[in-house]
């Protein structure tokens, strides 16, 4: 059962070589992390005016 | 008798005969970072207790990280199970005004491109050798986040552990040494010249509340694995806006982040153990954390440009650079350098927001990748 996972995980490493995997973290890392930022910003901006600030709320 | 008076006086220079050439240049490391904690005020809260730990565990046949030795206990209590950084977290998340990103929430974009350096430096580990998570661990100096970096080097890499944050935590103080020369570099007198006028308030109270549910719910749905990094920093966040656990706040602020900046700060000099640490591996992350942190000013600076030219000339690119977690100084470091050539610009509040956004993107950044990793299953 060991050896059967020991050869699993060597398996799966095997398949994927570090030029695949530094690409693929550079590409979906980078666009992953710019596109989430994004989104977030663009529903702030709506909350933002769903919730505009008013002037009473200085002081609180 | 003879016999045992001269084991008796080998008990005492035992300590002496069992040094490892490793063990009085780790002393003299130790030394040097309380030095720089102590005199030059660098990172002090973190130096002094990690230059501490680096000599406490240099010195032999103390057994101080061996089991039941008391920094094994303090290791394993809060870096194994990752809960230090977490702690930590929510002190950050509380001590943070994430106001002036709110007021333009486009700056989040600046928060996500000065963490470029963390993919872009990840590939390089890989491309110089290093086995894929020891490349994760690398790559995360590029977030300019302690916390964050020890996060996931303890957890995929606790070999690393070391010289990943001492690296981490070297590099964020010296953000105001490294960052200028490539912010010259990368604009021109016009771009840094550019003012971008006053940050007015408008961001309401009930947006401010929102802002830590809106990145926990939504940050946590696509990066799930990175929900803890998440989840305490908005947690925290959350305590302050909310303005009704004014306690809580203040505790995780001051008593909490205080006693576990200690218990974190002696964890990690504690394994700096100089026969695992002296290595050419340490040299080569250390080499590559300048070099993460570097990419990210570049980006940073580069992706404000781009800003610049979207918005119509009105985005400063100085505050690109401070699109790193390195808070409040990457800020302090685009206002300074905006006011050398124009001692109008007030750029200071534009670059909190940047920076608060550098601060939601780093955890953002190490979220994904981690979530990333796990679709891969790399992890």
């Amino acid at each position: 059962m060991v050896v059967y996972r020991k050869g699993l995980k060597f398996q799966e490493e095997a398949e994927m070589d570090n030029w695949t995997f530094g690409i693929t973290m550079v590409v979906v890392g980078m666009g992953g992390t710019i596109l989430t930022m994004w989104g977030l910003s663009l529903l702030m901006g709506l909350l933002k005016k769903a919730f505009p600030y008013k002037k009473e709320e200085e002081g609180k | 008798m003879f016999e045992a008076i001269v084991n008796g006086l080998y008990g005492l220079i035992a300590g002496f005969v069992s040094l490892h050439w490793s063990n009085p240049v780790m002393v003299g490391l130790g030394c040097l970072l309380l030095y720089l904690g102590i005199k030059k005020g660098i990172e002090p809260l973190l130096l002094v207790p990690i230059g501490f730990g680096c000599i406490l565990v240099n010195i032999p046949l103390a057994g101080l990280m061996e089991e039941d030795g008391f920094l094994r206990t303090i290791y394993d209590a809060g870096i194994a199970t990752e809960l230090f950084p977490l702690f930590i977290f929510i002190g950050i998340g509380a001590m943070t005004d994430f106001g002036p990103l709110l007021e333009n929430p486009r700056i989040f974009l600046l928060g996500a491109a000065g963490q470029f350096g963390i993919f872009l430096t990840l590939a390089l580990a890989l491309a110089l050798g290093f086995s894929k998570l020891d490349a994760v661990a690398i790559g995360v100096i590029g977030a300019c986040d302690g916390p964050t970096a020890i996060y996931v080097s303890s957890k995929y890499a606790p070999h690393l552990l070391s010289a990943v944050s001492v690296a981490a935590y070297s590099y964020m103080s010296l953000v105001p040494i490294i960052q200028p020369p490539i912010m010259k570099f990368l604009t021109t007198e016009e771009e840094r010249k550019i003012n971008m006028g006053a940050v007015k308030k408008t961001v309401s109270k009930t947006t401010k509340i929102l802002f830590p549910l809106v990145v926990t719910v939504i940050g946590g749905l696509i990066a799930p694995k990175g929900l803890p990094l998440l989840g305490t920093i908005m947690l925290g966040n959350l305590m302050r806006e909310s303005g009704v656990v004014s306690r809580l706040t203040k505790a995780s602020e001051n008593e909490i982040a205080n006693i576990v900046t200690l218990l974190l700060g002696i964890s990690i000099g504690a394994t700096m153990d100089g026969r695992n640490f002296l290595t050419p591996q340490t040299l080569m992350v250390l080499c590559l954390g300048f070099v993460a942190i570097c990419l990210d000013t570049v980006c940073g600076v580069m992706f404000g440009k781009l800003l610049k030219v979207l918005s119509g000339g009105k985005v400063n690119p100085l505050i690109g650079a401070a699109g790193i977690s390195a808070y409040p100084m990457a800020a302090r470091v685009a206002q300074r350098e905006g006011q050398k050539y124009n001692p109008k610009n007030f750029l200071l509040m534009h670059a909190m927001g940047a920076n608060t956004g550098g601060q939601v993107g780093s955890v953002m950044a190490a979220a994904v990748m981690l979530s990333v990793l796990k679709g891969m299953g790399v992890i």
